[in-house]
């Protein structure tokens, strides 16, 4: 055996030797590259953990965008809708008021007509009598007194508008 | 012609002996140390250089054996079995390096490590199981057993340590002789080959201490359960 190699006390140095590199390869070599291998499989997990969630809230904020996206379409629908309402109503209004102040303006302008019309009547009436009064008192300047002369033109004058009326 | 590097002795101490066996055996042991150093010192969990990728591959592939072969957990083992894993394949590898005997060569050191083994086993077992439980596993499946169980022990034990010796002693030899009949090419392609030899024979000691741990952990009761599971899914499929 001893040929062989076969030895207690070699076997015994042996013994002591490997379970130096057992201790040694433990402390230099498995513990930190496991703990290392394991800090990694923890970060991988924790970065699939993280995705997950960031996936999760990704399609939390879509659903919420989608929502406050419809919500606004809904809403700008119901704007556009209120506002053409609005505009149709201020159209109406707006409408309503000038047709309105043309009235008042039309009939305005016919009062004013109207007025000037009695005014120039008037003023023409007036001239006339002072007119027919002159010319009148130059005919007759010496046969008839200033009360016969008013009777007359004043007779005259009536005649003269029933004319003046038939013929407008 | 030297038939283990036992019979190479380097100094003589009184009873201190320091043969080639032993100077090898530290040699591999501060290579691997340093190499270990090295390489952890600097371990990150991202950016890895060249040899922590090549460290962390090695040891995941230890892990994977370990669960491949048990089916349980590798942390409790990975240490041990990985140890001796990279020691046997350590020293076979230098063999390639002109003047080292691999201490593997040594029926002392493969005797050494089949003893480890051997309390290795009970150690987990019991570490494990409990020590009744691991116990009860020598009288399983009946009490007749039990001299068979211990023979067995002691037998895988004395088998462990042979093969891997004889493996590796024979493949130095056989290559010692070539050189001396056919120096040249020759001794190179069986150099090869016992480097082949060497590596498989590391792979065997580790699977065959995995198989004899995890036969030690494993309790039969699981074993039992796990064989009615599979049978009741047999039966279901067939169904």
């Amino acid at each position: 055996m001893g040929a062989l190699g076969f030895d207690l006390g070699s076997i015994l140095w042996q013994l002591v030797a490997f379970g130096i590199l057992l201790f040694v390869l433990y402390r230099f070599m498995y513990r930190p590259t496991l703990a290392m291998l394991d800090a990694r499989a923890e970060r991988v997990r924790q970065g699939l953990e993280q995705a997950e969630d960031a996936r999760r809230q990704s399609d939390a904020a879509r659903l919420e965008f989608e929502r406050t996206l419809d919500e606004a379409r809904k809403q700008g629908q119901q704007v556009v809708a209120e506002a053409t309402k609005s505009a149709e109503r201020a159209r109406q209004d707006i409408e309503a008021q000038a047709r309105l102040e043309a009235e008042r303006v039309l009939e305005e302008a016919r009062q004013r007509i109207e007025n000037e019309r009695r005014q120039a009547l008037a003023a023409v009436h007036d001239e006339i009598v002072d007119l027919s009064i002159e010319a009148t008192r130059r005919v007759l300047r010496q046969g008839i007194d200033e009360d016969m002369q008013r009777r007359l033109v004043g007779r005259f004058l009536q005649e003269e508008s029933g004319d003046g009326v038939n013929a407008g | 012609m030297t038939i283990t590097p036992d019979t190479l002795v380097w100094f003589e101490l009184g009873p201190l002996t320091i043969n080639a066996t032993i100077g090898f055996t530290w040699v591999v042991m501060a290579i691997m140390t340093i190499g270990s150093w090295l390489v952890t010192r600097d371990l990150t969990t991202s950016a890895l250089s060249w040899w922590q990728n090549l460290l962390e591959y090695v040891v995941e592939l230890i892990a994977a054996q370990i669960r491949e072969v048990s089916d349980q957990s590798p942390s409790p083992f990975v240490t041990f079995i990985g140890t001796l894993f990279l020691f046997i394949l350590v020293s076979t590898l230098l063999a390639l390096v002109p003047g080292f005997y691999p201490p593997t060569a040594s029926l002392s050191t493969t005797a050494a490590l089949a003893i480890c083994v051997f309390f290795a086993v009970p150690v987990f077992g019991i570490t494990q199981q409990g020590l009744r439980r691991y116990l009860r596993t020598y009288i399983q499946p009946s009490f007749i057993m039990l001299p068979f169980n211990i023979i067995g022990e002691f037998s895988r034990t004395l088998a462990l340590a042979v093969r891997l010796y004889g493996n590796v002693m024979s493949g130095s030899m056989i290559v010692a002789i070539l050189v001396t009949i056919v120096p040249l090419l020759f001794p190179i392609v069986m150099q090869v080959l016992g480097l082949i030899t060497g590596v498989i024979q590391a792979y065997i000691f580790a699977v065959l201490t995995t198989l004899f741990i995890g036969s030690a952990t494993r309790s039969r009761h699981d074993t039992l359960d796990k064989q009615t599971n599979t049978q009741a899914k047999e039966i279901h499929q067939h169904e």
